[in-house]
């Protein structure tokens, strides 16, 4: 008995102990919210930021709707958050003005609020985010686009800027994702080999079931095809699949190429079975998101926009991408918007604008004349 | 009486046609102001017809309606009602779970603005329930009451409607004595107050307490109008059935033979309460009583379909345990239920597939069905009890409601049953197929088969039963003889009003130790 | 034409004996068969590329998961219930398959030492059988609705899927029993047929003998259509009938799993999607309504096969996926509408049919 109150009398002054000395290395409890679990992208995110978390002595506390999509959902998660007196907050939006309520929140009660996976600033300037943290899908998918360049002209044997050849585009469900990562890959080709041409591209809705379906019908139109794209890894495995079993062989006959660089797609490209992938190693990024907190809470100025990078993964590179000796430190960079534009510009010197409000304007220029003399006035 | 007076509506040839049936035929019907005026047929005779022509569910195909001596045609009962011609149905049209307001002005709700005026509605109602001296809180649910206080909350709403004429079908079914009295005072004092109503019953003996003048339909045809004061019971049966009841439905003698079904201490909570009877073979056992006595649900508990809490079942002298209607068709009972087309039959399937139900077991090579002697079985009995179909594929929904009854009956009679129950055998079947029934019913206890009949119809339960069982409340009120039976001695015990006075005809239930 | 008297007699009684009813009914029995000849014939001129043995052996291939999901929710849509898990089974049991296969639960494939495929696959049937008797078994014994009950299932499995996978596929190897499952036979000349066609195919032909030819399948349609209760009272066991409806459901839609598993090469908690709305689609067009008691098997592959023909043939026309619901809408309410004036159960639909010439 006497034994028995001493252990616990020991592990209360133990834990007390811990307490204090978490006070001292200043604990904080942040929070975490991806658009679902659903995908093992999100799942490695949150693990590297739960890794760093840790390190740092930090609770993190992750939160998700069921299901991507949910928008109405994932407000509520970031509110019940912030309820829970959270000091920082990331979210990653996928319908991106569905999230402003949630941002207004954070603002509201003075909690820093990051975006993560996300490089779109809101259209809503009156809104402090201190900080978009993600990778530039265009620029990825462009330089996806230059690599599948060489794996064409492997095939055919010649220059890969004279290289000719056809490529099949599987596009997830249409929204800034998928036009985003078609535009930089149109562009890549169009840069690297002209003569390289799009044959069809139809959505496969980011399932590997669809990717599967809509190859193997793409193949009765066009059975030339050299390469499958696929806006997601898992469509583009769906089409390589298709392809096999109409008894065509990958790296030989056809190339698939996609974007995540998931563990299941880096298993397959291990085995061979894969072309390339577009790694942006989401463990990392994670790690950055907490890392961008650290530096907020220290009061440091941070980039508004903060670019991790992507690297095109290959069989030949897969042990160095593993190892994150691919990895480079994120970078400030430039916002990402729904424009058909680089996110990077080219002009080296040029200056863009940190929202993307102007080109949104000039979309909307048509039904809403009035709001743009307004603006043109003001200007003036 | 209001005899000098112009009618308050006049139905003049009026004659309405089904698929295959004239249900009303040249029919004429008047119906004074102030009258109470009881309509009065054996099932299919035409009566419900005949009154949901008025009251807008049906149009006639021929003749015409005079209302307050303007010709009128009603396309839906909604015109009929705003007309002022309500009625009450047999089975009650209210939503349990409104409130008793809320089902009086259903339809025509008190408004403010956009917002229901409940303070107004619910003044109303205390102010319409209170002419019926009806002590109802307004605002309860419908449901919570019981069915007689259901009836009169109907009738409530039928006087909100400011009702020239209201149509009772069968409104004291479901009710206990008092409230039949109650209803039957308030019917006075509608009529004193210059309302009509047209009465539709069974009981005779309730046209002739309430009522002033009687029509009699009989096979869609107009028989007779006449005063109450003209007519005897004897006569209005006479009129009704047009031949002595002996000739309609023979019954044959059959030998009684051995004790076949013995059932001691049969319980089921609130709805049977110590029930002990036997039955033997080649006898007909009427089963008589009130809508809501038990008689239904004593032959579901017989059969298995109802779980019941206590009670011991003995079929041939054996003890056997039925827990579902499977263990029941095993020990050879049989169920013909009184809702053929939910209960008795798959209206989807053929008629072949309904008859084989049953036996399918006995018709497999293996796992799979023999078409071929599913074919010659169902066939079989479309020969022997002549099923009238044009091939044995037809959807049995596409059948007359006299054949579907054979189709139900071959299906058990597949079964070789040895107890056959039937909880209404001829409700809804016109006259030829009716005798048939009856026909088949004499075949089958002349081969030693115990039949249990459940009837509302008495005349049917006289002349075919051998002993009637008459059921009140959920117990066995008495059991009667042949000779003893008689429609008066039945109602009493029916009705619980007298079973100490007719001790003597009765058999006692035989009690089991 | 259908002269005079004949059309009188059909209006007073005997339908069946009617020329025009009789042409009705073989029309209204072989009309999801007409709607997919027709659109066949559209896409035969319009795509070229459809035309080859290839692309036929696409859309057979296509056919057969969904096929053998929409075959077992035939049998439980003939019983008037519904199931709502099937497509929640597919994920689950591809997903419960690559996990026993792989010996792991990592994405990344093979990492420790797996079960060999053929056991893997009978677990995985063998628990979609367990789980749809157990589902069978709560919607009748404690009457629970079916609609709930299998809801209910569908958030777990698909819960369960997606917790043991953390979101991930995971990869299998194409072995022994799976690599079986995979293959073609080929016929003629460039004609193979994919092997999980074959499975469909079987499965449609013992399906249609167990409901035209057994006890088992006459109670099916006997339960549906509101026979329930004069079931019940026929001495039918009304509740084991249901249950092993649920049962087959659920080892149907597994057999269906571990066909898109081996096919797509992972287990994934997204292998089922869209798959339950699909069967109830291919069922409702295939001519069973969902009160049950009518319609059966062979109409429910047509209905599959008009889902599939026009979901490739948008592809093969180049619609956009976005416009594909739209047609896919349509189409199913344009099926249903012909069932409606098939039965002639609506009144004003009827006399139209009915009297064409007066």
């Amino acid at each position: 008995m006497v034994r028995k109150i001493t252990v616990v009398l020991a592990a209360l002054m133990l834990l007390s102990v811990g307490v204090i000395h978490a006070q001292d290395e200043e604990t904080r409890t942040v929070g975490f919210v991806p658009p679902a679990l659903t995908s093992p992208f999100h799942v490695a995110m949150v693990d590297g930021a739960q890794a760093r978390a840790d390190e740092l002595g930090w609770e993190l506390i992750v939160q998700a709707p069921a299901s991507e999509g949910d928008f109405q959902a994932f407000v509520t998660t970031v509110e019940q958050l912030l309820e829970t007196g959270v000091e920082a907050i990331s979210i990653n939006p996928i319908g991106t003005d569905s999230a402003v309520t949630a941002v207004q929140s954070a603002n509201d009660r003075g909690v820093p609020i990051l975006a993560h996976n996300f490089i779109t600033p809101f259209s809503d300037t009156s809104l402090d985010v201190a900080s978009y943290i993600g990778y530039d899908q265009w620029g990825g998918a462009e330089a996806l686009a230059a690599h599948t360049c060489e794996l064409i002209a492997s095939k055919t044997g010649e220059d890969v800027e004279a290289t000719s050849g056809e490529v099949y585009v599987l596009l997830g469900i249409d929204s800034i994702f998928s036009r985003r990562r078609t535009g930089g890959f149109e562009a890549g080709l169009a840069n690297t080999c002209p003569n390289v041409e799009v044959v069809g591209q139809q959505s496969a809705e980011w399932l590997r079931t669809r990717g599967q379906e809509v190859a193997g019908i793409a193949l009765q139109q066009s059975p030339e095809i050299d390469v499958f794209y696929g806006n997601s890894d898992e469509m583009a495995i769906g089409a390589a699949l298709a392809a096999t079993d109409l008894g065509l062989t990958i790296n030989e006959d056809f190339f698939a190429v996609g974007i995540d660089g998931n563990e299941p797609t880096l298993d397959l490209l291990e085995a061979g079975e894969f072309s390339a992938t577009l790694g942006v190693d989401p463990f990392r990024m994670g790690v950055t998101v907490i890392d961008t907190m650290a530096a907020i809470f220290e009061g440091e100025d941070v980039p508004q926009i903060i670019l991790t990078p992507s690297t095109v993964v290959t069989p030949d590179n897969l042990e160095s991408y593993l190892a994150g000796e691919l990895w480079t430190d994120p970078v400030a960079g430039f916002p990402e918007c729904d424009n058909g534009e680089p996110t990077v510009p080219e002009d080296p010197d040029a200056e863009p604008p940190m929202t993307c409000d102007e080109e949104m304007m000039e979309e909307d220029m048509d039904e809403d004349m009035s709001e743009e003399d307004m603006e043109a006035s003001d200007e003036g | 009486m209001t005899q000098a007076t112009a009618p308050l509506l006049e139905m003049r040839n009026i004659t309405k046609r089904f698929p295959g049936v004239l249900a009303v035929d040249n029919v004429s019907f008047e119906v004074m102001p102030g009258e109470v005026h009881a309509l009065v047929g054996e099932n299919g005779a035409g009566k419900s017809t005949l009154m949901k022509i008025l009251s807008g569910v049906y149009q006639p195909d021929g003749g015409e309606i005079i209302f307050n001596g303007q010709p009128v045609t009603f396309n839906n009962p909604r015109q009929a009602q705003s007309a002022g011609i309500t009625t009450i149905h047999q089975e009650l049209n209210q939503i349990p779970m409104l409130s008793v307001t809320e089902n009086i002005f259903l339809g025509s709700e008190i408004m403010r603005g956009p917002f229901i005026n409940w303070g107004e509605m619910h003044r109303q109602a205390r102010e319409q329930l209170a002419k019926l001296r009806l002590e109802v809180n307004p605002r309860v649910w419908v449901g919570t009451l019981g069915v007689g206080k259901q009836q009169m909350v109907e009738v409530a709403k039928a006087l909100h409607h400011r009702s020239d004429i209201i149509i009772m079908d069968e409104p004291t079914a479901a009710l206990s004595l008092n409230e039949i009295e109650d209803l039957f005072g308030i019917i006075r004092e509608l009529r004193d107050n210059g309302v009509s109503v047209v009465y539709i019953s069974h009981h005779l003996n309730e046209a002739f307490e309430v009522c002033d003048r009687i029509t009699v339909l009989r096979d869609g045809q107009h028989i007779a109008t006449r005063p109450v004061a003209e007519l005897n019971m004897d006569d209005l049966i006479n009129l009704m059935v047009g031949r002595a009841l002996e000739e309609q439905m023979p019954k044959a003698q059959a030998e009684r033979g051995d004790e076949v079904l013995r059932v001691a201490g049969l319980n089921q909570a609130g709805k049977l309460k110590d029930i002990n009877f036997s039955a033997y073979a080649g006898e007909i056992l009427g089963v008589a009583g009130l809508v809501g006595a038990g008689r239904t649900e004593l032959l579901r508990a017989l059969f298995g379909a109802d779980p019941v809490d206590s009670g011991t079942i003995y079929i041939n002298g054996q003890q056997v345990a039925i827990n579902n209607p499977r263990d029941a068709i095993r020990n050879g009972m049989a169920l013909l239920t009184e809702d053929r087309k939910s209960q008795g039959l798959v209206l989807g399937l053929s008629t072949r597939e309904n008859i084989s139900m049953s036996v399918l077991d006995t018709l497999t090579n293996g796992p799979i069905i023999d078409r071929g002697k599913e074919r010659v079985l169902a066939n079989n009995y479309v020969a022997s009890i002549d099923i009238r179909i044009s091939d044995l594929e037809q959807l049995v929904k596409n059948l007359s409601g006299g054949n579907q009854q054979k189709v139900v009956l071959s299906k058990w009679m597949a079964t070789e049953p040895r107890i056959l129950m039937f909880d209404e055998p001829t409700r809804g079947i016109d006259v030829g197929a009716k005798a048939e029934i009856y026909k088949l019913m004499n075949d089958l206890v002349a081969q030693g088969v115990v039949i249990i009949m459940v009837s509302s119809e008495l005349p049917e339960v006289l002349n075919m039963s051998d002993r009637v069982m008459v059921i009140h409340d959920g117990t066995i009120a008495g059991i009667l003889n042949r000779e003893a039976a008689t429609q008066e001695s039945i109602m009493e015990l029916a009705t619980g009003s007298s079973a100490a006075q007719v001790p003597e005809a009765v058999e006692q239930a035989v009690k089991i130790d | 034409m259908v002269d005079a008297t004949q059309d009188t007699r059909s209006a007073t009684g005997n339908q069946s004996a009617s020329p025009l009813a009789t042409a009705g009914r073989i029309l209204g029995n072989a009309g999801p068969y007409l709607i997919l000849g027709l659109m066949v014939a559209i896409l035969w001129v319009l795509a070229p590329p459809f035309r080859s043995p290839t692309s036929l052996g696409l859309l057979v291939l296509e056919a057969a998961a969904i096929g053998i999901v929409s075959a077992g929710q035939t049998y439980v849509i003939m019983t008037g219930g519904i199931d709502l898990s099937v497509e929640a089974m597919v994920s689950f049991a591809g997903v419960l398959c690559a996990i026993l296969i792989a010996g792991s639960n990592v994405a990344g494939g093979q990492i420790a030492e797996g079960i060999p495929a053929s056991l893997a696959v009978l677990i995985a049937l063998g628990a979609g059988l367990a789980i749809g008797l157990f589902q069978g078994a709560l919607i009748t014994w404690l009457r629970m609705n079916p609609l709930i009950v299998t809801l209910g299932f569908r958030s777990i499995l698909l819960g369960v899927a997606l917790v043991a996978t953390n979101g991930a596929g995971i990869n299998i190897q194409r072995e022994g029993v799976l690599d079986f499952l995979t293959s073609n036979i080929p016929i003629a000349d460039g004609w193979r047929i994919p092997m999980p066609f074959v499975v469909a195919l079987v499965i449609y032909a013992v399906s249609w003998v167990i409901l035209r030819h057994t006890r088992f399948g006459r109670y099916t349609y006997a339960i549906g259509g509101g026979g329930e209760e004069a079931s019940r009272l026929s001495g039918i066991n009304v509740n084991s009938v249901k249950i092993w409806i649920y049962g087959i459901s659920g080892l149907l839609s597994a057999i269906a799993g571990v066909l898109v598993m081996a096919r797509l090469r992972s287990g994934a908690y997204q292998n089922g999607t869209n798959m339950t709305l699909i069967s109830v689609a291919a069922v409702v067009i295939g001519g069973t309504p969902l009160t049950g008691g009518k319609g059966g098997i062979w109409g429910t592959l047509a209905g599959v096969f008009i889902i599939r023909v026009v979901s490739q043939g948008m592809v093969y026309l180049r619609v956009p996926s976005n416009a594909q619901e739209i047609v896919l809408g349509v189409i199913i309410v344009i099926a249903v509408l012909l069932d409606v004036i098939r039965q002639g159960e609506v009144p004003w639909l009827r006399l139209r049919l009915r009297q064409p010439a007066s």
